[in-house]
């Protein structure tokens, strides 16, 4: 067996934590080769909820969950971490401007940026979830002094994974049929998924063939009925992107 | 998975912008070189534009 890891998980004992975390006590972020020691964090607030998050981690048994800590100092969340899941982020609350939830954000993602560059072992590798995700990235590594930037990383894998889901939906196939799905820039609004790139059974993705020969569902795929564009290498424009949630 | 951008791409430096990346053995990289047709570039720029006005209202929120 390898020695253990440490992963920092922030936001524990939310609703991503709930998911996340038996997943990667499972083994299935780093192997089923790779034990791990789980360090969690919450505010104040949430301590008695991390309690019982704890308790049922507990009761599952994991043979690769090697220990167990939960606090509310950062300082102690991201002792040696090798890896930190930045999942809490403050939400927007009724009447607060974008500005107020930067600020609430950015008082966060300093303290965590700061945190880390302290006391984490000096090639942890930060991903921040909580959002404004890349934004709250920026503060984050902007305030980690010592550590690399290209370190600390946005989750953008859902509108990925969301996007490369779109595109087996309307092509009637399945993801595991998809390669080569890009999405650019903000997790936001203005995020481009890019389907220029893409490709469904090895064929480019915009081709006609893909839309009209490989679905299966007997419904066109365009809402109106109309069919797309049959110049070769002519672009259908690519869906509009959904607002993520 | 958005990173620091280098400048790929022509995005500005600096801002954690989502970019084509591929892994191994615990490092990643950035696809490059896949051509940007007119329709695909403006729509990177208006997203590069959002996450540099919130670099400028953090900077000026003195955060970074």
């Amino acid at each position: 067996m390898k020695a253990p890891v440490r992963v920092a998980v922030t936001g524990a004992a939310g609703q991503i934590g709930y998911s996340l975390l038996f997943r990667i006590a499972a083994g299935e972020m780093l192997g089923k080769d790779q034990p791990v020691i789980l360090q969690l964090l919450e505010i104040p607030q949430a301590m008695k909820a991390l309690e019982g998050v704890v308790m049922e981690l507990e009761d599952c048994a994991f043979p690769l969950l090697a220990g167990l800590e939960a606090t509310d100092d950062p300082k102690v969340a991201f002792k040696d971490a090798d890896y930190a899941l930045l999942v809490g982020a403050a939400p927007r609350k009724a009447g607060m401007e974008r500005r107020d939830l930067l600020q609430v954000n950015g008082k966060i993602f300093t303290e965590q940026g700061r945190a880390l560059a302290e006391v984490a072992k000096k090639d942890v590798k930060v991903l921040v979830v909580g959002n404004p995700a890349n934004t709250n990235a920026l503060i984050a590594y902007k305030n980690a002094p010592g550590l690399n930037p290209r370190n600390f990383t946005a989750m953008t894998r859902l509108d990925h994974n969301r996007a490369k889901a779109q595109l087996a939906k309307k092509t009637g196939t399945g993801v595991d049929r998809i390669r080569r799905m890009t999405v650019w820039g903000n997790h936001s609004s203005t995020m481009f998924p890019d389907l220029f790139h893409a490709e469904v059974d090895g064929r480019p993705a915009l081709s006609s063939w893909t839309w009209s020969g490989t679905r299966r569902s007997s419904s066109p795929p365009w809402p109106s009925g109309g069919r797309p564009s049959s110049r070769p290498g002519g672009p259908a424009a690519p869906p509009a992107p959904r607002t993520p949630p | 998975m958005a990173v620091p951008s280098q400048g790929e791409y022509g995005i500005p430096e600096g801002i954690v912008y989502s970019f084509p990346v591929t892994a191994k053995d615990g490092a990643y990289r950035v696809v490059e070189g896949l051509e940007i047709n007119e329709f695909a570039r403006k729509r990177m720029e208006i997203t590069a534009q959002e996450l540099l006005d919130e670099m400028e209202q953090v900077k000026a929120l003195g955060l970074i």
